[in-house]
């Protein structure tokens, strides 16, 4: 055969092995073959569900920022966002959405850049802020040395949620005791009804089982055997059974990173498919209401810190036991820190009552989301500010003290000296 | 032939003014009845609302920290709260409050239009201004209207706010600004 020939043969072989392989794959399930590089911490465990994010194939970047939406847009109103739409619509500031499109999510957040994302899945480089702010430094003379990369991770300024950092929160908030005093998080009250007798019998094997029901909170009036399970078929219990009754805590458990595989795909994550340092032991354990709650002891003591603690190896989570926060926990629930107290805070919801968030990814993130949602619920303004600056103390799971003072802080006190001094001066 | 040709084009000219100038005055209207819209709520609010509780019959405090505070919404900030709902749904059309004397600097004039009406308001407080502008690449038909010290509350804020940078406002002056913008 004239080597042309062979030529021509192999390349065409080699093209429809390329075609075979990919129309195979664009016919399946799992297109990550098409992916162009990994997804960021956020999205990770969304890979195998394209369309959560992109819609339909080719579609334009409009119907991307769509999907955003869907899944954030709550979120940023609740924190008030500093930035986006509300700001940047106004044709007044239209000249800032030439520097860079602050109405636009993927602006600051791209996704497949593995390269340059960090954090939060930030794309932008760390000195961004100056881009808009260049004269800072003439409204704020103070501000003029400032190192441009420190704006948002220094414990300054968020680019999104400002609620807890601007100069007049911090001056309502000068001087608090480092630590407070009491009963720290709002108390669940526990709704008990005329204690249930079992609906079900039990063989000897499962006799220890009712014996846990019947000292659950299930038994006091809320569930009985057969509002879970069903006479003669399997006992197991499908989380939409919890769901049934514990609606809204499973909707924001959907939310989360705990919950986001199973409301995107259907299917929950396990521990090996996480992107965080897990334990080895724990590999093939998946992610349901059992992992955390024991189905009939209902123990949400075990709940805060136990469970967690099963599965996540990282270092924070891993120091936690020798922390101040620990031994205060197991001196009193309410007054201690348990893994549960800060990253599932108590809520009180429009009725008052006091819920459990389940959105493990809404108190998350130490720097952005928790100075005044978690911290402050126990600590001072000023302590969990210079608290939370240290990367150090929030790996170590804060066993140490932070650093005697905070700039931010520094400054709103010289300021407010100033303005005294003025008023002062002019009487 | 020539005559004729000539003859067309100045109708065509004529008629494309006119409706230009139709165009405008519907833009006018448009943007007068939005900031009568404006200005009522606002007055309303403010005397109803903040003047009659806080000042006549004290019951409840109006503050800009109105959420932490559990005080009532200032005037200025139901305004702006109302204006970045609008800017969030993309209408076509905005508005802002605007003062050479606001308490926070970006509300301060900031494009030419906003500069020149302004000016014109401290000439004439008793008309509204119509301007074009481009901005970010897109037209506006632009309107500016004097904002007016409707109650007592309005001055005694601003003249013993902190960072105020003018301090003797008496009820009628003019404190700024309604700025209306319609995109062409």
């Amino acid at each position: 055969m004239k080597p042309a020939y062979r030529t021509a043969i192999y390349v065409l072989l080699v093209v429809t092995g390329v075609s075979l392989y990919y129309g195979f794959t664009l016919g399946s399930e799992d297109k990550r073959a098409f992916m162009p590089a990994k997804l960021s911490y956020s999205h990770h465990q969304i890979e195998l569900a394209c369309s959560s994010c992109h819609g339909a194939a080719f579609s334009s970047k409009d119907e991307v920022e769509k999907r955003c939406r869907n899944c954030h847009a709550d979120e940023l109103v609740a924190m008030e966002d500093s930035h986006g739409s509300k700001k940047f619509g106004d044709p007044r500031n239209a000249k800032w959405l030439q520097v860079m499109d602050a109405k636009k999510c993927l602006s600051c957040h791209q996704e497949h850049v593995p390269e340059r994302t960090s954090a939060m899945t930030l794309s932008q480089p760390k000195d961004f802020c100056i881009a808009c702010h260049a004269d800072v430094a003439n409204d704020r003379p103070d501000h003029k040395d400032i190192d441009p990369s420190t704006c948002t991770n220094a414990g300054c300024h968020r680019y999104h949620d400002n609620r807890a950092l601007n100069e007049d929160f911090i001056a309502a908030h000068l001087n608090q005791t480092d630590t407070t005093t009491g009963t720290h998080r709002p108390i669940r009250t526990k709704l008990a009804k005329k204690k249930l007798v079992a609906d079900m019998a039990v063989d000897d094997k499962h006799r220890s089982v009712l014996g846990e029901w019947a000292t659950s909170s299930h038994a006091n009036g809320h569930a009985n055997c057969s509002d879970c399970h069903q006479q003669g078929k399997s006992w197991s219990v499908d989380m939409s059974v919890c769901k049934h009754c514990h609606e809204d805590s499973f909707n924001q458990w959907t939310q989360g990173h705990h919950g986001m595989k199973f409301a995107t795909l259907n299917s929950t994550i396990t521990v090996k498919d996480s992107a965080l340092p897990m334990q080895q032991s724990a590999s093939d354990k998946a992610m349901n209401c059992n992992s955390c709650h024991q189905p009939h002891q209902y123990n949400t003591i075990k709940a805060e810190s136990e469970s967690c603690l099963g599965c996540h190896a990282d270092e924070h989570s891993l120091a936690w036991k020798q922390s101040k926060h620990a031994e205060l926990w197991r001196a009193n629930a309410d007054t201690g820190a348990s893994c549960a107290t800060c990253h599932m805070p108590h809520l009180i919801d429009s009725e008052k009552q006091v819920t459990v968030q389940h959105n493990i990814s809404a108190m998350m993130r130490p720097q952005e989301k928790m100075l005044q949602q978690v911290c402050m619920t126990c600590h001072g303004y000023e302590f969990s500010l210079r608290a939370l600056s240290s990367t150090e103390l929030i790996r170590n799971n804060f066993s140490g003290l932070p650093s005697p003072t905070h700039q931010s802080v520094d400054w709103v006190k010289a300021r407010k000296l100033s303005e005294s001094k003025t008023v002062e001066q002019k009487k | 032939m020539k005559r004729i040709i000539f003859i067309m084009a100045i109708a065509l000219v004529g008629c494309g003014k006119q409706s230009s100038e139709q165009g405008d005055q519907s833009l006018q209207r448009m943007a007068d009845a939005v900031h009568k819209v404006l200005e009522t709520d606002r007055a309303v609010y403010t005397q109803m609302v903040v003047n009659r509780l806080t000042i006549e019959d004290k019951v409840i405090k109006a503050s800009e920290h109105w959420k932490e505070e559990k005080a009532l919404v200032l005037p200025a900030q139901m305004f702006r709260a109302s204006a970045e709902r609008v800017n969030e749904q993309s209408p076509g059309f905005s508005y802002a409050l605007i003062s050479p004397w606001a308490i926070n600097k970006k509300n301060m004039p900031a494009t030419d239009a906003e500069s020149k009406g302004m000016d014109k308001l401290k000439a004439d407080a008793s008309k509204s201004y119509y301007l074009d502008e481009e901005l970010g690449g897109e037209k506006y038909f632009t309107a500016v209207y004097a904002d007016i010290a409707v109650a007592e509350a309005c001055v005694s804020c601003h003249n013993n706010h902190k960072d105020s940078p003018r301090k003797d406002f008496k009820k009628g002056d003019m404190m700024g600004a309604v700025v209306v913008r319609i995109k062409r």
